[in-house]
């Protein structure tokens, strides 16, 4: 299947004053284009996790790999949005194929976001800017973009690292507790019309 | 309606410096023993976020007794009662 191209805005934060960029959102995006995302993000990604360590505010995702996804992209059981500008990606987002059953509304599906993950440069520390903001938002409106196109009407669900919390709360998530059966991260899920209201409000702008 | 994405200014700022993201790592989901690291850690980043919200509260109710606020004091105490129950559960 070709993948579909999508316009997407991002904030460009390394000139002042920070401007708008126009991105590209691939659906799908082809797995084997995710060894080059790994060489250009791995290298990046432990310097991050080094700096973060210095400021004392750790990150716990330098194992992540997404070459390991790659046979579950292949076999359709993951399914892969990424947002690109210029020549390098600047986040992922992998779904579930298969939904789940929703919290919030139990007995109807929700898409499950297995990862998400913002390019390394784009998350920032303590001493430097990160250099795109919007990425993350972007691919939680693609999931739900997604989520209705399934036929889950708009419902996401995703475990959270804990970091990350707040911002899945400031996208108007519903904090649903931490999960013992997924190493006590805390599960966060959107419900249906909350979340279509969010993506049409962003597709009216433009 | 367009399949493009145009957030406002205000809300592709507001993730500035924002940590996103979601899921365990694979390698913690393929090995149990990083995994109960993984779970540690998840619960050390919870109990320092209970005390940055104690410290948080704190501050602010020692702010309202520097102002003369005389609720302050019993808001004092009982947060202070709290925390011993928590103590020793």
């Amino acid at each position: 299947m070709s993948p579909d191209h999508y316009s997407v805005g991002l904030m460009d934060n390394r000139p002042r004053p920070a401007r708008r960029v126009s991105a590209t959102l691939v659906r799908p995006f082809p797995a084997d284009q995710l060894d080059a995302v790994e060489a250009a993000w791995a290298s990046e990604r432990r310097d991050l996790a080094t700096r973060r360590d210095l400021d004392g505010d750790p990150i716990e995702h330098e194992h992540w790999d997404w070459r390991r996804k790659k046979e579950r992209v292949a076999k359709g059981d993951t399914l892969l949005s990424a947002i690109v500008h210029g020549a390098d990606v600047q986040g992922l987002i992998g779904m579930a194929a298969k939904p789940r059953t929703a919290s919030l509304n139990p007995g109807l599906a929700a898409l499950y976001v297995d990862y998400l993950e913002v390019a390394p440069w784009n998350l920032g520390s303590a001493t430097e800017t990160a250099w795109f903001s919007g990425v993350g938002t972007v691919l939680m409106l693609e999931a739900i973009a997604v989520s209705v196109v399934i036929g889950c009407g708009g419902r996401v669900g995703l475990h959270s690292l804990p970091q990350a919390e707040s911002f899945y709360t400031a996208k108007a998530m519903t904090r649903i507790g931490p999960d013992p059966n997924y190493y006590d991260l805390v599960y966060f899920e959107y419900d249906g019309a909350v979340a279509t209201e969010r993506l049409a409000r962003a597709r009216r702008t433009t | 309606m367009s399949n493009a994405i145009d957030l406002s200014d205000e809300e592709l700022q507001s993730e500035n410096g924002m940590f996103v993201q979601a899921g365990a790592p694979q390698a913690v989901r393929d090995d149990p023993v990083l995994g109960e690291r993984f779970r540690a850690w998840v619960n050390r980043c919870r109990q320092q976020q209970e005390l940055e919200k104690l410290a948080a509260e704190i501050h602010e109710i020692g702010r309202r007794i520097s102002k003369g606020d005389a609720a302050a004091n019993g808001d004092l105490l009982k947060l202070g009662n709290s925390l011993i129950a928590m103590a020793s559960a």
